[in-house]
């Protein structure tokens, strides 16, 4: 092997290891694990030899570029530091080279397997292609991409009704070469963005750096600057709470901007206003087909609104853990209650008020947002039952700060999967015994299931140890 | 009678394991101005959580003017001032925010005398309303000290409070310590490793090792009475607080 080749593979894989020590060895046997498994599924079901091993490597090639796009590019991007770019000679054209080399290996291979498939080549490929850079361009923290990545699902689902002259100008002569030459400089642009050099590439790096960070447990609710609108709503509240004293509001600063309930409502407010237009955009401009879904699948998008205290719950307990400091300056604060008790008992509070208000919140968004969707009228009641399945979570954060401080993990979705479990076998049994139906049944039995949780955690948290400083005990 | 301000008895605390406070007796009285020194991980920040009651000892009474550190009424806590190791200060609010913010936690605040300081130490309008994340570590540990200093304390606890400022800060932030707190007769614990700061400032000098305090009293007398022999016992040449630190804490 020469030395270029031998340094790019040694960067490949300091790039490759970077999240995860193994992640070449794991992301190549997922990827031939998964294409075995499904080639041979395919073959038992189609028995034909051909059309399994290319799923299979379809499937493979997917498997790889999922590894590229969560272990490699982050790596990259890590490592291109202005002091490593500066100390390692060539080190920015070497991950150019080997990420742009991954990027159209993958891109015209996607394209190869396309054919036979029914799909056109030369779409799949101008679609994987851009695709992949997009995803490149959100690893590096540009606003574009992250905005792109999400603008991907709904082209997606309206992608059926691009008229198929402009399909057919796309796939052949000029139009798809122009649409190549766009793609490729497009490319470009993503890797000039993702290893930026010069000046700007400190202020990008910080960028860089929150981005994949957020590929962290903890990382992944560090958020950047906030809003500036949120920011001067908060500061009124701020300054009304500083001029009022009392300590209940006062301690609700604590976490700063984004956990201030006034945050967490515009930006409720703004979800519900933007997907409220996409689904009426969808009703109006839609084809009938397009409309009939939006009405009765637009609930279900709605309901999605209702999951996100689970991560809600996870970015204050990370928040609570990023400021011991504060905490410790507020204990001292004649402001705050002396004791344990008193003390627990405001913070509990200050939590549960947050969390019912929040649960309020979501429960109108998702109502408007089936509002948006036209969705029949019988649908409201079940959105309402449904809604009242998250509401034992509203407990999650009365915990025993003192002692478990730590993260929840996956402790908020099993227990919400437990809770609505039960609720649902109660339900059954509610109509078994007295024709109530199944949801409304199962809301009841959230309801009971929340009102005995929730003291029960208030108890518990308020009877431990003075919460602040979070953790001391763990 | 004097009675001391903050008493320590008995004081044992451990992490996993490993005790870092042995059995620790302490008293600091009224207008002392004592100087806990110790090397790297002798106990010292532990220590000070214990005596504010932030860190639960696992055996042990700690009081602060006369009260159980574990429920300090409302008075006596507006009577302490605190300055961590970390300067950890709302990052996000702005330097006037964040002061604006303590006001409102405090019942007395010094208005003229936060003024007073925010203007000697260099934060101009600009400054204040750059948000706390964005100043310099320096920067950050001197709005420390003036958030401290805002309810003028009778008891200020410093926690390192000059590791992170320059020679300029660090004296100015003694000068302040002297004229504005210790002329005061305000009762001043604080560690450091700076000895030439503690030198200027420290009336009383405390050394933490194995978890107690192993040797206290005013730095003159003990710098007077510790002597090194040199020159098969013939000569007794006096200590410098460096070497008495050395002597001490090996």
């Amino acid at each position: 092997m020469s030395a270029a080749l031998r340094t790019h593979a040694v960067l490949a894989r300091m790039a490759l290891s970077s999240r995860q020590p193994h992640a070449g060895i794991l992301v190549l046997s997922f990827a031939l694990l998964a294409a075995a498994a499904i080639g041979v599924l395919v073959q038992l079901k189609m028995e034909d030899p051909v059309l399994s091993i290319g799923v299979a490597a379809r499937i493979g090639l997917a498997g790889l570029v999922a590894g590229w796009a969560g272990y490699f590019l982050p790596g990259a991007i890590k490592l291109n530091t202005p002091a490593n770019a500066r100390l390692v000679p060539a080190l920015r054209r070497r991950l150019m080279g080997l990420s742009a080399g991954a990027w159209a290996a993958a891109t015209v291979l996607m394209a190869l397997l396309a054919v036979g498939s029914g799909l056109a080549p030369a779409l799949v490929l101008l679609g994987a292609g851009s695709l992949l850079a997009t995803f490149a361009l959100a690893r590096t923290g540009h606003w574009a991409g992250i905005a792109m990545q999400f603008a991907l699902f709904p082209l997606a689902a309206v992608s059926r009704d691009i008229p198929a002259g402009v399909l057919v100008w796309l796939t052949h002569g000029p139009g798809l070469a122009l649409a190549s030459l766009l793609m490729l400089a497009y490319g470009a642009f993503v890797l000039r963005t993702m290893f930026m050099h010069g000046d700007r590439h400190y202020a990008q790096r910080e960028r860089q750096k929150l981005q994949t960070e957020r590929l962290s447990p903890k990382g992944q609710f560090k958020e950047g600057r906030p809003n500036r609108l949120a920011t001067k709503i908060y500061l009124a509240f701020l300054r009304r709470d500083c001029a009022g004293r009392d300590a209940g509001k006062l301690l609700g600063h604590l976490l700063g901007v984004r956990e201030h309930w006034s945050y967490q409502a515009l930006s409720l407010a703004l979800v519900t206003l933007i997907g409220g237009a996409a689904l009426l955009l969808l009703r109006v401009y839609g084809g009938d087909t397009l409309r009939v879904m939006a009405a009765n699948g637009g609930w279900i998008f709605a309901l999605g609104v209702m999951l996100v205290p689970m991560f809600e719950h996870e970015r204050r307990n990370i928040r609570l853990m990023d400021t011991r400091g504060e905490q410790a300056l507020l204990r001292l604060a004649p402001a705050m209650p002396a004791t344990a008790g008193a003390f627990n008992c405001t913070l509990a509070r200050v939590h549960l008020r947050s969390a019912l208000l929040g649960w309020c919140m979501q429960v109108a968004a998702v109502l408007s947002l089936t509002l948006a969707a036209g969705a029949p009228l019988s649908f409201y009641a079940m959105q309402v039952c449904a809604c009242c399945l998250t509401l034992p979570l509203i407990g999650t954060n009365l915990r025993r700060h003192a002692r478990d401080a730590g993260l929840l993990g996956l402790g908020p979705l099993l227990a919400l999967l437990l809770s609505a479990g039960i609720s649902f076998a109660i339900g059954a049994l509610l109509r078994a015994a007295f024709g109530l139906p199944l949801t409304a049944g199962a809301a009841l039995a959230s309801i009971l299931i929340a009102l005995v949780a929730v003291p029960w955690r208030w108890k518990r948290s308020v009877a431990a140890p003075i919460a602040f400083p979070v953790g001391r005990f763990a | 009678m004097n009675t001391p301000i903050v008493q320590l008895s008995s004081i044992r605390k451990q992490f996993g394991g490993k005790p870092v406070l042995n059995g620790l007796d302490w008293q600091v009285m009224p207008g002392q101005v004592v100087g806990l020194l110790g090397r790297n991980g002798a106990g010292k920040s532990t220590l000070l959580e214990c005596l504010l009651g932030l860190r639960e000892a696992d055996a042990g009474t700690v009081t602060l003017y006369g009260e159980d550190v574990n429920a300090l009424s409302d008075a006596t806590r507006a009577r302490i001032g605190y300055v961590p190791q970390k300067c950890d200060l709302f990052e996000w609010m702005t330097p006037r925010q964040m002061l604006g913010y303590f006001k409102a936690l405090y019942p007395r605040w010094n208005e003229a005398k936060v003024e007073g300081l925010l203007a000697r130490w260099g934060f101009d309008r600009f400054k204040l309303d750059t948000s706390i994340g964005k100043l310099s570590g320096g920067e950050q540990q001197r709005l420390a000290i003036i958030r401290a200093l805002g309810p003028d304390p009778e008891l200020l606890v410093l926690d390192e409070p000059v590791a992170s400022l320059d020679p300029v800060g660090r004296r100015e932030f003694l000068r302040e310590l002297i004229d504005g707190v210790v002329e005061r007769s305000t009762t001043v614990v604080f560690s450091t490793h700076i000895l030439s700061d503690l030198e200027r400032v420290a009336l009383d000098v405390a050394f933490l090792k194995d978890g107690r305090i192993t040797l206290q009293g005013q730095l003159d007398e003990l710098l007077e009475g510790a002597h090194r022999v040199v020159g098969a016992g013939a000569r007794a040449e006096p200590l410098s607080l460096e070497d008495l630190f050395i002597e001490v804490t090996q």
